[in-house]
């Protein structure tokens, strides 16, 4: 009943292999901007300090740490709402610590923020993922 | 006036009906019961079962009532599905129902979505091997998609005869989706995998959202244009319900729109299943050809999940493969369903919308490659 001749008479075996090689590089091609976007945009957000840090560079005057004057409203807000939350929190925390109190106290913590006060020098992260507060 | 009696006795359903249209309407029955009282997919289960007793009232030819009579008011209402109009609105829909947080918060899991989609090809195969020629294979195989919509699409494009019963299998597949997918999931995983826990997404600036909808649309219809019509609905709905300038539109797209072509889609596919056109062999060969898609579909999902386990630091549950068949939301609750039967706390349900959503978008492009081989 089964006539696998019909299968290459009809080019099928080619179709099924081009077809599932187009849909696996469309979803991985896309997956690899979706994994690079949050960055991207960190990137755009942080852009004050990567110039300061590049006029910097040009003036021979070496590293400069960012300060909360340059950052994005986004990281303010942020870094208000962590300040509320940071009776709450361990010695050290971790993200998932962090996410977990935000999400029950009902604020949003994003991601790019904790990255930019660690620039900062707000926050410290050692080897194992945990976060220690430096600066108040 | 007897004769007048009987003349018109010669006319009524009573008179003209045989076997079929009684099989027919016992097929309705059955949806409807599936709908209402299982409670699956009852908002297409219903049309469509109630459709099937439109379209099975035998009635004589001349009459021009039928959907297949020109000009017919359900001829008219068809008009949606055999241009294949329906189906973009349907995804606009979905796009302003979707939220794509965690498939953004970890992208890896759209590989699940991808890799449930070698059931279409397979069964295209498959379907080939039987003797459907290739643009009927085409439209056979997309139904391990488990996505109506894009079945729909694709078959009014490649195979219009075949509609009926390709609308009615996706369909059903899509509403049988807790009963398909938890034997297969179960026979694939280990108990120590059905528990595995998945880590917490970050979270999703609003940025992000906006912006995805816009680089998702062009990077798949750069990649597969014949799909333009239901990427461009579905990023177009998922843009308006991000943006947060455009509420309102995206209320009428999640709510007026997809609900008022629900009901014309589900209607009008049922009653295209008229007894003398529906009742055939094909049809038969697309119910068990479909019926494997799903879950051929669904045990690759899952054993490329275990694959993927194999290179991952962090685990994955591999149950979340089953959630890269694209019946949105449904097979993601399926995966929350069998999750949580082993361990109570365990919340899979988000993170398997990531592999769901992707896999919609998978079986899309899955049908302009098709769409387009076969051109």
């Amino acid at each position: 009943m089964l006539d696998f001749y019909a299968i290459s008479e009809h080019n099928g075996w080619s179709i099924a292999i081009v077809g599932i090689t187009i849909v696996f590089s469309g979803l991985v091609a896309l997956s690899i901007v979706v994994s690079q976007l949050h960055k991207i945009l960190m990137a755009w957000e942080n852009r004050r300090i990567w110039l300061k840090r590049f006029k910097a560079f040009l003036l021979g005057k070496g590293s400069i740490q960012p300060g909360l004057e340059d950052a994005p409203f986004e990281v303010l807000e942020d870094a208000k709402n962590l300040s509320m939350l940071a009776p709450y929190l361990p010695e050290p925390f971790t993200p998932e610590n962090l996410f977990e109190i935000a999400e029950k106290r009902g604020v949003e913590i994003r991601q790019h923020s904790i990255h930019y006060l660690t620039d900062c020098g707000y926050l410290k992260l050692d080897n194992q993922g945990n976060y220690f507060w430096i600066k108040e | 006036m007897e004769q007048m009696f009987l003349e018109f006795f010669s006319n009524t359903g009573f008179a003209l009906a045989d076997y079929r249209y009684l099989i027919m309407i016992l097929v309705g029955f059955a949806l409807m019961y599936l709908g209402i009282v299982k409670h699956y997919e009852p908002l297409l289960l219903v049309p469509i079962g109630f459709g099937i007793l439109v379209g099975n009232i035998p009635i004589a030819s001349g009459l021009g009532v039928s959907i297949y009579a020109e000009g017919s008011v359900l001829n008219y209402l068809y008009f949606g599905v055999f241009t294949g109009l329906y189906p973009p609105l349907i995804f606009l829909g979905i796009g302003a129902l979707t939220d794509f947080s965690t498939m953004l918060s970890r992208p890896v899991l759209m590989l699940l979505g991808a890799a449930a989609q070698s059931g279409i090809f397979l069964t295209f195969l498959g379907a080939l091997a039987l003797g459907f020629i290739p643009s009927e294979a085409s439209s056979i195989g997309i139904i391990g998609g488990a996505d109506g919509p894009t079945s729909i699409f694709l078959t009014a494009k490649l195979a219009p005869e075949l509609i009926g019963p390709v609308a009615i299998a996706a369909y059903s597949y899509m509403a049988l989706v807790p009963v398909i997918q938890p034997p297969i999931m179960k026979l694939l995983t280990t108990r120590k995998e059905r528990l595995i826990r998945m880590e917490v997404p970050r979270s999703v600036p609003q940025k992000e959202k906006i912006i995805f909808p816009i680089l998702g649309f062009l990077l798949t219809c750069f990649l597969a244009p014949a799909s333009l019509p239901l990427f461009g609905m579905l990023f177009f709905g998922n843009l308006l319900k991000e943006a947060g300038v455009t509420e309102r539109l995206a209320t009428a797209a999640r709510t007026a729109i997809i609900d008022s072509v629900t009901i014309m889609l589900g209607l009008t596919v049922g009653a295209s299943t008229q007894a003398d056109v529906f009742l055939t062999s094909k049809s038969l060969f697309i119910f068990v050809l479909g019926a494997l898609a799903f879950g051929i579909a669904t045990a690759i999902g899952v054993i490329f999940a275990k694959v993927m386990n194999l290179f991952l630091k962090r685990k994955i549950n591999p149950l979340l493969g089953a959630a890269g068949v694209s019946a949105v939301p449904d097979s993601a609750r399926v995966v929350q369903m069998v999750g949580r039967e082993y361990d109570k706390d365990n919340f899979l349900l988000m993170h398997a919308m990531a592999p769901n959503v992707s896999g919609v978008i998978g079986s899309a492009i899955a049908a302009g490659v098709l769409w387009s081989f076969m051109m």
